[in-house]
């Protein structure tokens, strides 16, 4: 082979993808020709420094993460911590935020009063269903005698 | 033999058995991740498709042949995702390889020239992604599988489902671009 076709196959020997006979030809020629030697080489060197960068390893978190996320994984996705930190405050402010709504006038009624208002059969939460009644009629059976 | 053992935990994850499937993802997991690493060059999407990897080859295990080995097909399922992820990210890339080179001249002498330190591949592991992200996707591809995975021509062909001409013609133009681009660095 001329020396055209011999260093196309340069790559070939590197990745060690050549049949016997002509690795025996391309290694005479590499022994004789300096510019496919330094090309080879050069390359040698390139590769050396692009992918030098270690294999990553194996990691159990991945492996838990990868299975968590196959169908059909028995538990549900974790609640993240946070969500469960803010839920009780979030809640209790949604509640404040709901009563004082009920009473945009500020007529001076208490939570307090409005659960005690449910006498014997509990506290009352019409206030918080969708068929709310109006403030002033809410008062009126607030206050209403027993 | 590790072949064959696949081959048993294929059959056993097929019937069911989930530990068995765990048990592949174990085997697999790391060479999976440090391909989609070379592809996507971000560890943290790195480790987002190994998981999309993982689970479509889940999804995919009836219609695993074993014509190939396990690890050949896992290596075509993730080069496909990373592709696709890849194209899809096309238009964002702005920097070109001539680019870097300019700009990066200082360490890529560092990183290549005769006095760097074999023993910091470190230092130059973000350099080279960026490096290899320069590359057409497809010849990338194929480089990578060849460089850090150790893929036979004729196997880098199975997983990018071409012609093993078309394999040694990808890495033949990859390896030229770098070569043409990276010499002045790589001097002794």
């Amino acid at each position: 082979m001329r020396h055209e076709e011999l260093r196309e196959r340069l790559y070939d020997l590197y990745d060690r993808e050549l049949p016997v006979p002509e690795l025996r030809e391309l290694e005479a020629h590499l022994g004789a020709c300096a510019e496919c030697r330094a090309s080879l080489e050069e390359w040698r060197r390139i590769a050396g420094a692009l992918f030098a960068a270690p294999a990553p390893a194996p990691s159990e978190a991945l492996v838990q993460r990868i299975m968590r996320g196959l169908p059909g994984h028995e538990e549900s996705a974790p609640t993240p911590a946070w969500t469960l930190r803010w839920l009780a405050p979030a809640f209790s402010l949604a509640l404040a935020g709901l009563a004082i709504l009920a009473w945009p006038d500020g007529n001076g009624v208490s939570a307090e009063t409005l659960i005690l208002a449910g006498g014997e059969e509990g506290p009352s939460l019409a206030a918080f269903s969708p068929q709310a009644p109006k403030p002033d009629d809410l008062l009126g059976l607030i206050l209403e005698e027993p | 033999m590790e072949d064959r053992e696949d081959l048993e935990l294929v059959r056993q994850a097929r019937s069911g058995l989930r530990e068995a499937y765990e048990a592949l993802v174990r085997r697999h997991h790391a060479r999976v991740l440090q391909l989609c690493l070379c592809l996507l060059s971000d560890r943290s999407r790195a480790e987002d498709a190994a998981q999309e990897v993982f689970l479509k080859a889940y999804r995919s295990l009836e219609g695993f042949e074993g014509a190939c080995s396990l690890s050949t097909w896992l290596h075509r399922v993730a080069t496909n995702h990373c592709l696709d992820v890849l194209r899809k990210e096309a238009r964002r890339r702005t920097e070109s390889l001539d680019e870097l080179v300019e700009r990066e001249g200082e360490r890529l002498q560092r990183a290549l020239g005769s006095s760097s330190d074999p023993s910091r591949p470190l230092e130059a592991a973000d350099l080279a992604s960026r490096i290899l992200s320069c590359l057409p996707e497809e010849q990338r591809a194929a480089l990578v599988l060849r460089e850090t995975q150790g893929l036979s021509y004729r196997e880098i062909a199975q997983a990018l489902e071409c012609s093993v001409d078309s394999v040694k013609a990808r890495l033949r133009r990859a390896r030229a671009i770098l070569q043409e681009k990276l010499r002045h660095f790589s001097g002794p």
